[in-house]
């Protein structure tokens, strides 16, 4: 498929978008035993329009994915023993204690559509053609393999090296990160020559913080991709102290379907060709400080192990009003943060992370964790922050819940090594909430 | 006075179970907080809960329940974090003030001829630390039992490696002169540890502003389970302090002999072998939440309050010596420590008899403090030490039973 117009980095529109996606549902149908024995979906006629095709299958959620083994996902004829054993394919896993899957994943798949993703973004594309020297990366997140309890050392710079890619960290919860490695990181960055830097913005908030008290600055020449968590307004200042003239490019992925939306000039996150087919169940329900918001369902197109079929991915975006570039997907204005996490108001209004983010613009915490713990009880943890302005701020987009303002020196991380900026506990997973998920 | 005293008291009483007992057909009356707390409702709920619904080891567990354990467990670190107003890197969790005291005698590996200043009226746990490690220079102290701070500056000399203090006393209730000292330890570039085991409780905690070098402090005198503790300090001791215990947890990596070493953790968990007092942490962080809620500035207004009702009960009667009585209610807390003269009765006598006649618990001998006892001239003391949930009733009925004791 011809990926790249000729004459710019930008990739072409896919036009057979919708015949793809029509392809690769009944594809997956019929090679994965999943499909066959846990869902048992209607054969698709051959002249189904994909409208008609979404229509008859239900939706996939984590739980039923959760217990469930990898070989009931690999596609029949696959050999799954001798390409484990060969590396080209692995099980990891993703999520939360509640909602955590197992997922087969393929590293060469993975590189391959995130690079062409990338590529979306003009100063990205750049990046990648060598606009900012020979095109090499380093990523800031969870780290695959490193220091945790019994755990197993901090692998050498050039174990952390995988091709061009660098992996930054090997610890754990950066609330415990040393000076002395946060320093290392920071002088990797430049003996790597990094030119695109993709990273956990809770993760790059403290490197970017250490940076700034030893006065130093992120090296990276190209850009920097935030991906894999809410970007929050504090951590764009912080890193735009401290990283001033790389572009920020925010990127929304997920590990069981690969990049979804990456951000263009126009600031919208555009649909990701080839990857994907999106579905958008619109909220049923208010959804105060946040417009056109939609639950995410997603089709992979060209995971060839555990394509996921109308999966709810759990992301609440903002749809955008805006004609699409690649596919037949709408962009969207913005990832607004998991539906889990969303606060459910007693009036039945959602609120969603991405307008509680909003909300505490001005008041710039430097980092918060909103937590509803009860129907009626919101309560806030705020590092380094007026408890009153939060309040004040956050007031408007909770009515009928009383709020609670607790000052904290750091956020929780999760079991799994994410920041999550809110949090519900306990009730329900909300989908009643959205066209087409009330089943 | 009496009316925001027992305002406070009402509102957290109902949440303390313990207070709901009785001793022989009398209602309980506790006043025995400088030993240990109570524990709230949410700190047994807390404990019971981890028991019935998230029982795993932290750190290491995969499944779900592991999960749910070292959220709560880590959750136990930030809060105690937010209480003193530092980060969470720099607190390792141990199994009191006197481990962590012990920690840092350890860690500053002190020779024989290394000098910790600190004021003989010392609990025994800021005290023996220091004929073990260093060699002790006790600041002398008055007959009240009340340090002679103005002597300190003097003490401190060029072989002085620490200065080590109780925030407040556990005897005679004195708040010391914290961010003084400080001054004084500072500009001869001598670090300061703070003993905040009374005061953790009592008063609002800043690191930042006592401007100390270590602080200690032990869950149960903070209506947390026994069995945990902190140990703050700053990263770059933490840094280069030796690990004196080793095992499971702490490790990152242990090679085999021919291949290598092992490789640490970074503090704090390179300090914290083996598992841990899980459910006492779980319960410690409950504690802290729960006096958060409340607010340290409300938890010090009764406090306050107290301190003067109590003390002016006290010095009205007639055979009862009060140590330090004329301590201001600013430089101390609501902890009485008196000597009864009743004929021919003990100190621990007396306090027995004021539970069995009365219902009230208060201690009652040295109170860890034998150097102080012994230069105050004291043939051991009776302590009471009220705490939030005490009201003035419970005041009056300590008050009658020691007029009635010594009369
Ligand atoms: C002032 C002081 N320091 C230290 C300690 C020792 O605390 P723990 O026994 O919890 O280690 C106490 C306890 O009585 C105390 O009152």
């Amino acid at each position: 498929m011809a990926l790249l117009d000729d004459n710019q980095a930008l990739p072409v529109p896919d036009s057979e978008h919708v015949e793809r996606t029509v392809q690769a549902l009944r594809k997956a149908l019929q090679r994965i035993p999943f499909y066959a024995k846990y869902v048992k979906p209607p054969a698709l006629g051959e002249a189904t329009s994909l409208k008609d095709a979404l229509a008859a299958l239900p939706l996939l959620t984590a739980a039923q994915v959760r217990p469930t083994l990898p070989k009931a996902w690999l596609p029949d004829g696959r050999d799954g023993r001798a390409e484990f054993a060969m590396g080209k394919l692995k099980v990891v896993e993703t999520g939360l204690a509640e909602d955590r899957i197992r997922l087969l994943w393929d590293g060469a798949w993975w590189r391959a559509q995130e690079a062409r993703a990338l590529r979306m973004n003009k100063t990205a594309a750049a990046a990648l053609d060598g606009a900012f020297g020979a095109y090499r990366e380093a990523v800031l997140w969870i780290p695959e393999r490193g220091t945790g309890s019994c755990g197993s050392g901090d692998p050498e710079f050039e174990e952390r090296l995988e091709g061009n890619r660098l992996h930054l960290n090997s610890r754990q919860d950066p609330t415990f990160w040393s000076e002395p490695v946060m320093t290392r990181m920071l002088d990797e960055l430049a003996r790597h020559a990094t030119v695109g830097l993709l990273a956990d913005p809770f993760y790059l908030d403290v490197l970017a913080r250490h940076a700034s008290a030893q006065r130093r600055s992120l090296d990276v020449r190209g850009f920097v991709g935030l991906t894999r968590g809410l970007t929050t307004t504090a951590h764009r200042a912080g890193l735009k102290a401290v990283c001033p003239t790389a572009e920020t490019v925010q990127i929304y992925g997920a590990r069981e379907a690969g990049v979804l939306f990456v951000e263009g000039e126009d600031k919208l996150l555009h649909h990701a060709p080839f990857t994907t087919h999106i579905e958008f169940l619109r909220a049923s329900v208010p959804t105060p400080g946040a417009v056109d918001v939609a639950l995410v369902v997603v089709t992979t197109l060209d995971r060839e192990v555990q394509p996921l079929v109308r999966y709810v991915l759990g992301d609440l975006v903002q749809v955008a009003r805006a004609p699409s570039r690649f596919t037949t997907v709408s962009p969207i204005v913005s990832v607004e943060g998991k539906l889990a996490d969303a606060l459910l108001r007693p009036d039945g209004a959602l609120v969603t992370p991405g307008a509680v983010d909003r909300a505490l613009t001005e008041a710039s915490p430097r980092a918060y964790q909103v937590v509803q713990t009860d129907a009626q009880s919101v309560s806030v943890e705020v590092v380094e922050g007026s408890l009153e302005a939060v309040k004040a701020a956050l007031a408007p987009l909770l009515v009928g819940m009383t709020l609670t303002a607790r000052q904290a020196t750091a956020i929780a991380v999760e079991p799994n090594g994410k920041y999550r900026v809110s949090r519900r506990e306990g009730l329900g997973t909300s989908y009643e909430r959205f066209e087409g998920a009330e089943r | 006075m009496k009316e925001l005293i027992d305002r406070h008291a009402a509102s957290v009483r109902p949440q303390i179970p313990l207070l709901a007992r009785e001793l022989s057909g009398r209602p309980l009356i506790f006043l025995d907080n400088a030993s240990t707390t109570p524990k709230p409702r949410q700190v047994i709920d807390a404990v019971v809960g981890y028991y019935e619904r998230s029982t795993a080891n932290v750190h290491r567990g995969v499944h779900s329940l592991g999960e749910e354990a070292t959220r709560l467990f880590d959750d136990a670190r930030r809060e105690v974090g937010a209480l003193i107003g530092a980060n969470p890197s720099e607190i390792v969790l141990v199994r009191g003030t006197t481990e962590a005291i012990n920690f840092v005698a350890n860690g500053l590996e002190l020779g024989p001829e290394d000098e910790v200043v600190f004021p003989a009226s010392e609990h025994h746990a800021n005290w023996i630390p220091w004929r073990l490690h260093g060699k002790p220079v006790p600041v002398p102290i008055d007959e009240d039992g009340l340090p002679r701070w103005e002597l300190i500056e003097k003490l401190i000399t060029s072989k002085t490696k620490l200065v080590s203090i109780g925030h407040v006393s556990n005897v005679t209730g004195a708040i010391a002169p914290v961010e003084e000292v400080v001054r004084i330890a500072k500009a001869r570039g001598v670090p300061v540890l703070l003993d905040a085991a009374q005061s953790i409780s009592h008063l609002p905690l800043d690191i930042a502003k006592l401007g100390v070098d270590f602080l200690a402090a032990s869950s149960h005198k903070a209506f947390g389970p026994s069995g945990v503790g902190i140990l703050w300090s700053k990263k770059e001791f933490l840094a280069k302090c030796p690990l004196y215990q080793v095992g499971g947890g702490m490790v990152s990596l242990n090679n085999d002999l021919d291949v290598g070493g092992f490789i640490p953790r970074d503090a704090p968990f390179k300090f914290e072998a083996g598992t841990p007092a899980i459910e006492a942490t779980i319960g410690f962080g409950a504690a802290v939440k729960w006096m958060r809620g409340i607010g340290m500035g409300a938890i010090r207004e009764h406090d306050l309050a107290m301190s003067k009702y109590l003390f002016d009960g006290l010095s009205d009667i007639r055979g009862v010596r009060v140590l330090a009585k004329r301590l201001p209610p600013e430089e101390r807390i609501a902890l009485a420590t008196f000597v009864v003269d009743a004929p021919s009765m003990t100190q621990e006598s007396v306090a027995r008899a004021l539970c069995d006649m009365f219902g009230v618990c208060v201690s009652a001998g040295f109170h860890c403090t034998h150097v102080l006892h012994a230069r105050a001239q004291l043939p051991g003391t009776v302590r009471a030490s009220p705490h939030l949930f005490n009201t003035t009733e419970e005041i009056d009925v300590l008050l009658e039973g020691v007029r009635e004791i010594a009369s």
